[in-house]
């Protein structure tokens, strides 16, 4: 482990963000080579993860992470040692398909906006500022480094609404700001509380592994219950969950195509990211006593996001509609708790990723070539615009669930996921005839979309030009393959660092790391 | 094998690199099927893991040749090849070809791969590769608003039976652990379940319990689907439970969503808007037949409860008549077929579900090795081939006439001689009249469900038996009121005489003919404003084909005729086919029994079966009586029309609206559902949304003496974070120590 691999990734992303913002005509190859650069150092990391746990070594490495790097940033001197604040990374199952997805995404929106033309080394800066801001998000295991890269997303997410956006940009990029920085504010404080009332002597969560984790059980059920709930708040707001939800719409209405993109493809990610990794693992009794909650909202999110697309008529409202619908799985899969529901988030969280960010792009697209995104008012695309129809289709079908596209494998498995747990049963049911309403929509708006005799403005109406083409492409490409062979990314998942999540029969709940569980799979 | 399959989704740039690969496919298809013939197992191989599940389940992607699967592969193939071969003059004129032919290989492809698949997870994901495929091919009209409102509906109906579909899947897996059943593999249960005898896991090579038999195949024990799964279902249920009854119902609902059974029938009918080419190879081998193989596969590999099985007995006898009803009254040449392939489906799922009947999964004395599924995959066997020749026949006639609405037509038989002969033999096998194939089929199910009937004893059987019964009348019926009003008589009746057209057609009736048309995704060459007349008037829509220029409605060229002469042959022999050597392999529980004296594949101590008689000369009567009624209505260029204001007038109407099931739907979809949609949608954006600006408003109202903090300057926003994190850092590390515990107040900073 001679490479700080980790380090290099996130001072690649983010002292060439930096960089961009100086480039001036050049920013978008330097965007480009950023980005590429970005990839590549995640599919290094990717070569170099192994794909079983390895417990020998520090603390980092003993609680199931690879690739560790531990510097201490900051001491406070204590009567009982010392409490150190730290720079500590690592890699794990879990956080290795939303680096990778954080990646393709960025890459995917610099090539789709080659052709920028508004500031675009501000632009291009900004796209890379909020990746590497995720991909800090997704490596960092130490409460307050967590926190800082997780407030670092917000600053470029805020100006890339606020300055590139549509027509009510300003109001939409106060909203997000506001919104998701009044739960981050909760999420913080229940943050710090759980390292002081659990007595943590540092503010790693990955010694909670070791130590702090008894330290944690100290907490009785209610207060972990009110820091759960902090929690739930804190990280739903980005997933996002209804009932709080309604910037969401609004962000993603006025945010430029890439803004969408990146909200969408990764930053929605960061809450269940966050759920899984923080919230649920660290205060066992809390999830346990909130459970109800977080399954009435789960489900309410997946009903109310469906029956919502359906009666949207702008298509970057309902594709953001659907995304509530898609993240209240992701929400129901991680309340249940259990190695398959966890896998199948993750799968989902790295699958909606790719298709929404495809999405996106097709209504930009859509936007700026028939100059409206309002359903009814376009029609016939597939006569005038074959290309974009056509990726609206796959964009689509791999959205609602088609087989051989990414979401299937995510899909199937968090709905077997939910009948197979005793608590919740029947109650598959809801997300299942969302699945119909989905179908629904999306069958709804292609046929008003691409079918029919063409609508709309015809002369303004040409076929997509090749950076949006490119970009797109790459995510279909990937949504195809990981469609294909789902395995490819899903084995990586159970080498998670998860504590406290069932092993399965005969072990003892909590009582190790997921990835130290006895029975692996995936054998021939 | 897979190989040579899956590559037959690349032939798309023309339509004979299409026939190519088609043909190269049936050949495999073929060989694999005779391989199957004399294979004492069947065929099957775990080919890769797919995608594995944390507990340590693999979910395995393997090709399993099964009997019915290799069945299937003939039906589906032939019928296919043949298809592509004629799509290559129907679909000369149209655009998008190379779409076409994609979309087309894919759907076979897909079906293919259905019919290999050795579990039930594979099997969903061909599942849906067909139904997505049968979308894109019934919109592929897709600037005509009928096609693209008629995929939708198409993908929406049976997604609403893929979702029953699921539910019973995950029954499946949660009951008995796995979806291809390797719990070998785990190895970690060894002991009987409590309370029988049956092994918690497959015993290699056989094991009994509740007096079933079970053999692992090939010794293997990653076994097939689930094979080892009626024991495990019994034991791990318990014989009274519900759960596999709704199991069953709900792989039912699945199946009556893609094979158009009552009540998600609507879609069929609707998916006449794609080309008769498509219609054809639905009907026939594609689309449909997957539910028909869903049912039969199940009742093999894990069995029905009684109560499931009389459910879809009910359904399939009830849509038999049902579907038949409304055929009678439909215009619409390819509607009136869509309604017999509903009503002939009907008799399949009649069948799969009275051989449960008969092996009653909660049955202990059952003997599983008597489950008859082959004999419905029979009738599908045969049926798949005259239904393709009455499709492709009328797609002929379409194509010379350019109109699909049987009034307008008539008297073609001189100038389409092959096609009428074509459309008569299918018509009689469907009609079920001995030789032709459908006769031999459709009595054996007819047999199969009266045996289950007496076995039972439930009056309910044979009540649905009776539909069936009037069924069989009512195809007779409807069937040859199509084929006299459109081949019959001395001459066409309102087509516009051969030599008249000469394509100067009418701007004035172009112009009123359909939009759709005008726009429409068929290209009409200048002859077609000749045909446009009959588009005017009120022809139910469709691919308005124009006919060859200069020429009345006339016989297609060979690319059209060889499918229809060799589906017309097949049409014949299909029903002697189990007569071939080896073929019962093939047909599980089929004996060949032609009016109560049974001939070959026959049960030991097989006597003369006088019931079986009495009902095949019964069946035979009905089809005779309807072809007789047929004759006296619109035999000989008659043409009979309901009188307005009569009696009939009425049901009439109903049928012809199909008895306002489209109507029920669309009203719940656009105002319940949609309703429900605009409310929450309202709900969402004034009352949640609104709490949010009521919040925003007290704050900014509250704030307006601190404005000047909020100079827009987000490094000004920045200083305030620090500053509120440095605060909480105060707090946490001061206050809340003090606040939990006074003893550690003594924390103090360093650095």
């Amino acid at each position: 482990m001679d490479v700080p691999w980790l380090s290099l990734l996130l001072a690649v992303s983010l002292v060439g963000a930096f960089a961009t913002f100086f480039t001036g005509r050049y920013a978008r190859w330097a965007a480009l080579a950023v980005s590429l650069a970005t990839l590549g150092i995640v599919l290094g990391i990717m070569a170099l993860f192994q794909p079983s746990l390895q417990l020998n070594g520090n603390a980092c490495q003993q609680g199931g992470f690879q690739l560790c790097e531990l510097h201490t940033w900051f001491t406070f001197a204590s009567p009982s040692g010392g409490f150190s604040v730290d720079y500590l990374v690592g890699v794990d199952g879990i956080s290795l398909p939303m680096i990778l997805l954080s990646a393709v995404i960025t890459l995917a929106a610099v090539v789709y906006h080659w052709d920028e033309e508004k500031d675009p080394h501000g632009f291009f800066g900004l796209v890379l500022l909020t990746n590497a801001g995720c991909l800090g998000v997704f490596v960092s295991l130490d409460v307050l480094l967590f926190f800082v890269f997780w407030e670092i997303v917000l600053i470029p997410m805020f100006f890339l609404i606020g300055h590139w956006g549509g027509p009510r940009r300003s109001y939409a990029a106060l909203k997000f700001f506001v919104y998701t920085h009044v739960a981050s504010v909760v999420m913080f404080v229940a943050l710090l509380a759980m390292v002081f009332l659990g007595g943590w002597n540092s503010f790693d969560f990955v010694d909670t592994f070791g130590r702090q984790s008894t330290n944690m059980a100290n907490l009785s059920a209610p207060v972990q219950a009110l820091l759960f709930g902090s929690l739930l708040f804190g990280f739903g707001v980005k997933l996002p969950m209804v009932p709080f939800h309604t910037w969401l719409p609004d962000a993603h209405v006025e945010a430029p195509t890439g803004g969408s993109v990146l909200l969408a493809g990764i930053l929605l990610k960061l809450g269940g990211y966050g759920l899984i990794r923080l919230a649920s693992p660290l205060l066992p009794l809390g999830r346990t006593l909130l459970f109800p909650v977080m399954l009435f909202l789960a489900l309410l999110s997946i009903v109310w996001g469906a029956y919502l697309s359906l009666s949207q008529r702008d298509l970057k409202r309902l594709v953001a509609y659907s995304s509530i619908n898609h993240m209240g799985i992701v929400l129901l899969a991680i309340a249940l708790w259990t190695q398959l529901g966890v896998m199948a988030a993750v799968l989902l969280m790295f699958a909606h990723g790719l298709v929404s960010g495809l999405l996106f792009m097709v209504s930009g697209s859509v936007h700026h070539t028939y100059g409206t995104r309002d359903i009814p008012s376009v029609g016939g695309m597939t006569a005038r615009t074959p290309v974009l129809a056509t990726m609206l289709m796959i964009g689509s079908l791999a959205s609602l669930g088609l087989p051989a596209l990414v979401s299937f494998p995510a899909e199937f498995s968090a709905l077997l996921a939910t009948w197979s747990d005793p608590r919740v049963h029947y109650l598959v049911l809801l997300p299942l005839m969302a699945l119909v309403v989905t179908a629904g929509f999306y069958i709804w708006m292609m046929q008003r979309l691409s079918f029919g005799p063409p609508r709309g403005i015809p002369d303004k109406a040409h076929d997509l030009p090749f950076p949006e083409v490119m970009g797109m492409s790459l995510l279909v490409g990937l949504i195809v393959l990981y469609g294909i062979l789902p395995l490819l990314i899903e084995q990586v998942i159970p080498v998670a660092a998860i504590f406290g999540i069932p092993c399965g029969a005969g072990t003892v709940p909590g009582a190790t790391v997921w990835g130290a569980c006895p029975s692996l799979p995936f054998g021939p | 094998m897979i190989l040579g399959l899956g590559g037959r989704s690349l032939g798309k740039i023309h339509g004979w690199l299409a026939v190519a690969f088609e043909g190269a496919a049936l050949l495999t298809g073929l060989w694999i099927a005779l391989t199957e013939l004399g294979a004492a197992h069947p065929y099957h191989d775990a080919s890769f893991v797919w995608l594995g599940l944390p507990d340590g389940t693999n979910f395995v992607m393997g090709t399993l040749v099964s009997p019915l699967g290799a069945l299937m592969l003939i039906v589906v193939n032939v019928v296919g090849l043949l298809v592509v071969l004629y799509s290559n003059e129907y679909m000369a004129h149209e655009d998008g070809l190379p779409r076409y032919y994609a979309e087309l290989m894919l759907f076979l492809a897909a079906m293919n791969g259905l019919v290999l698949s050795d579990n039930y997870l594979e099997f969903i994901l061909m599942w849906e590769l067909v139904g997505v495929c049968s979308y894109l091919l019934i919109g592929f009209f897709w600037r005509k608003p009928e096609a693209a409102s008629a995929a939708k509906k198409a993908f929406i109906v049976t997604r609403v039976g893929d979702v029953l579909f699921f539910l019973g899947v995950f029954i499946f897996f949660s009951s008995l652990g796995h979806l291809t059943a390797p719990p070998t593999l785990a190895g970690t249960v060894a002991s009987t379940y409590p309370g029988t005898s049956c092994p918690a896991s497959p015993v290699d090579p056989s094991w009994s319990c509740l007096g079933f038999t079970f053999t692992l195949p090939n010794g293997n024990s990653d076994t097939p689907f689930l094979s080892a799964g009626a024991a495990l279902q019994a034991a791990n249920y318990g014989r009274s439970s519900w759960l596999p009854t709704l199991a069953g119902l709900l792989i039912l609902g699945g199946a009556a969503g893609k094979s158009a059974q009552f009540p998600l029938h609507t879609w069929l009918p609707d998916a006449m808007e794609g080309p008769t080419t498509v219609s054809a190879l639905i009907h026939a081998a594609t689309m449909v037949a997957a539910g028909i193989y869903l049912l039969a596969i199940t009742s093999i590999y894990i069995g029905f409860t009684l109560t499931a099985a009389v459910v879809i007995v009910g359904i399939g006898g009830f849509t038999s008549f049902f579907a038949g009803t409304m055929g009678l009254a439909s215009p619409d040449i390819k509607r009136v077929i869509a309604y017999s392939t509903i009503s002939q489906l009907g008799y399949m799922a009649m069948g799969v579900g009275a051989s449960s009947v008969i092996v009653d999964l909660t049955n202990p004395l059952a003997d599983a090795t008597l489950n008859a599924s082959g004999v419905p995959m029979f009738h599908l066997f045969t049926h798949a081939f005259f239904k393709a020749l009455l499709f492709l026949s009328a797609g002929a006639v379409i194509h010379a006439v350019g109109t699909q609405d049987i009034f307008k037509m008539g008297g073609l038989r001189k100038a389409m001689p092959i096609t009428s002969t074509a459309m008569l033999v299918g018509g009689l096998a469907l009609s079920g009249i001995p030789p032709f194939a459908g006769f031999f089929s459709k009595d054996d199910v007819l047999g199969l469900t009266w045996k289950a009937a007496t076995q039972d004893g439930s009056w309910m059987l044979y009540a649905f038996f009776g539909f069936a019964l009037l069924g069989v009348l009512l195809t007779a019926l409807y069937t040859f009121r199509l084929w006299f009003l459109v081949f019959s008589g001395a001459s066409s009746r309102d087509l516009p005489p051969a030599d008249e057209g000469h394509g100067h057609g009418a701007p004035a009736a172009l112009a009123s003919s359909s939009a759709s048309e005008a726009h429409g995704g068929t290209k009409e060459t200048p002859a077609g404003a000749t045909h446009s007349v009959l588009a005017s008037s009120s022809a139910p829509s469709g691919p308005a084909h124009s006919p060859a220029v200069h020429s009345g409605p006339r016989d297609p060229s060979w690319i059209m005729s060889v499918p229809l002469v060799v589906l017309a042959t097949l049409a014949i022999v299909a029903g002697f086919i189990p007569l071939i050597p080896g073929f019962s392999n093939l047909l599980p529980g089929l004996s060949w029994t032609v009016m109560g004296e049974c001939v070959s594949h026959c049960p030991s101590g097989a006597a003369f079966d006088p019931t079986d008689a009495m009902l095949g000369g019964l069946s035979l009567a009905l089809a005779v009586v309807g072809i007789l009624i047929a004759w006296s209505f619109w035999g000989n260029g008659k043409v009979y029309r309901i009188p307005t204001g009569s009696a009939l007038a009425v049901p009439h109407r109903i049928l012809l609206r199909k008895y306002y099931f489209d109507e029920v739907y669309d009203g719940f979809a656009t105002h319940v559902i949609l309703g429900i949609s605009r409310g929450a949608d309202w709900v969402d954006r004034y009352i949640i949304d609104g709490t949010i600006r009521g919040i925003e408003e007290i704050f900014s109202q509250a704030s307006k003496t601190g404005r000047r903090l909020q100079t827009g300057v987000v490094s000004n926003y920045a200083a305030w974070v620090v500053v509120g994190l440095l605060a909480f850092l105060v707090f946490f590390l001061y206050v809340v120590p003090w606040l939990v515990s006074g003893a550690h107040v003594s924390l103090t900073p360093g650095l």
